[in-house]
């Protein structure tokens, strides 16, 4: 089924690349939409049902800590998009924390393959 | 080279890795963000640098964890707009602000992938966004330069020893 998706990064370019990767990784998607911060990321997420987010850590106004937990803290209101942490930073320790949360991550620089493993991974081994 | 070690030092915390090491770590990060995510290729440079600084753009990326620092890139101007227009997948030559959100984004990836060399696989870091950066290659800091493509790019990691963010 395709997906809608939100891509939450402060970096233009970031979310460009994002977008283009997933649209490259043969991933079936319906609507992809973005914002600069998590604040914005919130507000998206009031009209918009999506199935997956992909979200970086350090952004102004609201940082993507901030943004998953307020996602998480709502769930059982609404439905929880999949989430999964775009970053630079590849500790194990934080990695295995956010698996430990029910969070994926995809380590920058990724390829499109990588993306599209990590979507199926997320979207076809249910939700951590 | 060049880690310069603080007096707040946190031996155990660091992985203490040898200047060839560091060196190495920090030309690799640098290739693999040059290439993968800029497309542009990208080797070991073996001239001297062009001193004029008109003809570089450079931005600096703060890092906190088990030691702080900075890390530096220095681009020629001449492949900026190539290299923003290359990770948007965009003709033609992106604004100034997206061209420097496109350096910034590449020193953040090489900044994230050098650090495990400097303090362990374990170790978390915070890192903060790319800013431009006019001051120079700080004292003490490790540098590689790299040709890319026609131009060149310029990589610089300060270490601050073992301050742990937030003490």
């Amino acid at each position: 089924m395709p997906l809608n998706v939100l891509i939450v990064d402060d970096s233009a370019v970031m979310r460009s690349i994002v977008r283009r990767a997933l649209a490259m990784s043969g991933v079936p998607v319906r609507e992809v939409r973005d914002a600069a911060n998590g604040a914005e990321g919130l507000q998206v997420l009031e009209a918009f049902h999506a199935d997956l987010a992909f979200v970086d850590i350090n952004m102004p106004v609201m940082n993507g800590e901030e943004f998953i937990a307020r996602v998480q803290a709502r769930a059982e209101e609404e439905a929880m998009p999949a989430l999964v942490v775009v970053s630079t930073e590849s500790s194990e320790a934080r990695i295995e924390a956010l698996h430990a949360r029910g969070i994926h991550f995809i380590h920058k620089p990724f390829s499109p393959e990588l993306l599209r493993a990590t979507v199926l991974e997320v979207t076809e081994g249910g939700r951590r | 080279m060049s880690v310069a070690s603080g007096s707040g030092a946190s031996p155990m915390a660091l992985a203490h890795p040898n200047e060839e090491e560091l060196e190495q770590a920090l030309l690799d990060a640098a290739v693999l963000a040059l290439e993968e995510l800029g497309f542009l290729m990208a080797l070991e440079a073996k001239g001297g640098r062009v001193e004029d600084d008109r003809h570089f753009a450079s931005v600096r990326v703060g890092f906190r964890g088990p030691c702080r620092g900075s890390l530096g890139l220095s681009l020629d101007r001449g492949l900026l707009p190539r290299l923003a227009a290359n990770m948007l997948g965009v003709e033609g030559e992106p604004s100034d602000a997206l061209q420097g959100d496109a350096l910034g984004e590449v020193a953040n990836v090489i900044c994230g992938n050098v650090l495990p060399t400097v303090a362990g696989a374990r170790a978390v870091f915070d890192l903060d966004r790319a800013v431009p950066w006019s001051g120079g290659t700080p004292p003490g800091a490790l540098k590689v330069r790299l040709d890319v493509e026609e131009g060149w790019a310029e990589v610089w990691l300060r270490v601050e020893g073992g301050e742990v963010a937030g003490r």
